[in-house]
């Protein structure tokens, strides 16, 4: 894309499928996902990259959606909430430990929630206290105190490395 | 709804161009400081973005025999984590381990965070001890200035339109100085700084040699304190020199600010902070 555009098509991968969206310049990655690839698991809540509720992996790292313009997806692996749970519909061990350990509330950080588990447990599967605490240190939640979030990621890597699951 | 533009170039020279041919197109990098500020300013006189996060120029952490060659897009998680830089280059290491969220850490840069100078930019305390280069390029020069012009440059409003910061360079002495970073904030994670000190020097037969300290967030931009740092050359460091270069850095802070109300913070806080960064030559 070397010719400047006012309208984009941004080809990328998402949740495993590559998709080409025409955007607009001004455009950012959680205006493609949300509007137009109609992926509203991802959360909108200051739009300044403070609350982390934005949150996607983009190339497997943890990064504010609402600070990515779509044209800068260009090319990249993106992954949302929606590309966490298995083709028959079963939820990914992390999604299941959020709901067994009380950690979802209302819910909207939830999915950013996850996915900086997710992107944790990728590179580090049996994470001290401490090393979570750091992965979700960019995610507000004002409703659980943290805790069960907390509990929640430490039992989804219990049960992905004692029994295996997926 | 304005018409962006959206323009992705693979060389500097086309990102030069196009900036040249669009003075009020934007670069982008991580974005982080530029969305935010689009997005909060309706009326911004922006027209595009040149994203240059493809850049392969621009990209990457290297090193020689005498030097690191940080790419401007290196993002502070990847400076964070680099274990050449965390050896070699603690204070600044330390400096893009407090940046923000990890979610901002994986997008921002080093070259956005020195090109917004924002007053409590991160990494600038640590830039100026460590007497940091920058290689800026136009369209018809490249240039290498030192961090500590470059803010002057900023200050002066002298700062030429047109250019593009390339990379850092930071010299690797044989020896790793003796370093410390201190980010003051509000809370342990995802805060901006309040007060920000970077240290760097040698111990030599007891006495401090090459001390050099500088402090972010308390002026508009981050400044050394040379003062300070006189004080202490070539001395063994006492309780009573500490504090004494404590009440220097506010004094010579104050000169630039003026007493504003939050002084009565930031005079016994400050004076503090530098006495921390201190003591640990005794
Ligand atoms: C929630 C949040 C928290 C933050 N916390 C901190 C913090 O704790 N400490 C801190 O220091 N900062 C913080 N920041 C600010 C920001 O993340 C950093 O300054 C970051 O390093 C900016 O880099 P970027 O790549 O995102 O810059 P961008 O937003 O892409 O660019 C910033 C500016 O630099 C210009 N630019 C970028 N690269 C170049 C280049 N190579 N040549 C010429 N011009 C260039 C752009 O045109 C733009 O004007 C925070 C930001 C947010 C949103
Ligand atoms: S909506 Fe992106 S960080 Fe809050
Ligand atoms: S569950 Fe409500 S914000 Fe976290």
């Amino acid at each position: 894309m070397n010719t400047s555009q006012t309208e984009i098509d941004v080809t990328c991968t998402v949740n495993g499928r590559s998709v080409t969206v025409r955007t607009k310049g001004g455009d950012r990655l959680i205006d493609m996902l949300r509007d137009y690839l109609h992926l509203t698991g991802t959360k909108e809540g200051c739009s300044i990259g403070e609350c982390g509720a934005c949150t996607v992996l983009m190339d497997g790292l943890p990064v504010n959606s609402c600070m990515v313009l779509a044209g800068q997806a260009q090319g990249k692996e993106i992954l949302t909430i929606e590309g966490l749970k298995h083709e028959d519909g079963d939820l990914h061990p992390l999604q299941q430990a959020f709901i067994d350990a009380g950690a979802i509330q209302c819910g909207y950080c939830t999915p950013a929630m996850i996915l900086c588990g997710y992107a944790l447990l990728q590179r580090s599967p049996r994470p001290s206290v401490h090393e979570i605490k750091q992965a979700i240190s960019g995610t507000l939640c004002r409703c659980t105190g943290y805790v069960q979030i907390i509990e929640a990621v430490t039992l989804a890597a219990d049960r992905i490395q004692t029994k295996g699951e997926k | 709804m304005k018409n962006i533009r959206f323009f992705q170039p693979d060389t500097v020279v086309h990102a030069l161009e196009f900036l040249h041919e669009h003075p009020k197109a934007r670069i982008v990098a991580g974005g982080t400081d530029l969305l935010p500020e689009y997005r909060e300013k309706e009326d911004n006189a922006i027209t595009g973005f040149i994203d240059i996060m493809r850049i392969r120029e621009l990209s990457g952490i290297s090193f020689d025999d005498h030097a690191a060659h940080i790419g401007a897009l290196a993002t502070h998680a990847m400076i964070a984590q680099n274990g050449t830089l965390k050896e070699r280059l603690p204070v600044l290491s330390a400096a893009c381990s407090h940046v923000g969220s990890p979610q901002i850490r994986n997008l921002g840069t080093i070259g956005g965070n020195i090109i917004t100078m924002s007053a409590c930019a991160d990494t600038l305390p640590a830039l100026l001890v460590l007497e940091a280069r920058m290689v800026m390029r136009s369209l018809h020069q490249t240039r290498t200035i030192t961090v500590e012009e470059y803010i002057d440059e900023k200050r002066k409003q002298l700062v030429p339109p047109g250019e593009m910061l390339i990379k850092i360079v930071c010299d690797l002495p044989d020896e790793v100085p003796l370093s410390y970073f201190f980010k003051l904030s509000r809370r342990a994670a995802a805060a901006k700084a309040r007060m920000t000190v970077a240290r760097t020097a040698y111990i030599e037969s007891g006495q401090v040699r090459n001390l050099r300290l500088s402090v972010g967030a308390v002026t508009s931009l981050a400044l050394r304190y040379r003062e300070a740092e006189k004080l202490i050359e070539g001395k063994a460091v006492t309780d009573q020199l500490c504090c004494q270069a404590g009440e220097r850095v506010v004094h010579d802070m104050l000169a630039v600010t003026g007493r504003r109300k939050s002084a009565a913070y930031k005079i016994p806080v400050l004076t503090e902070m530098v006495r921390r960064s201190l003591e640990g030559l005794q």
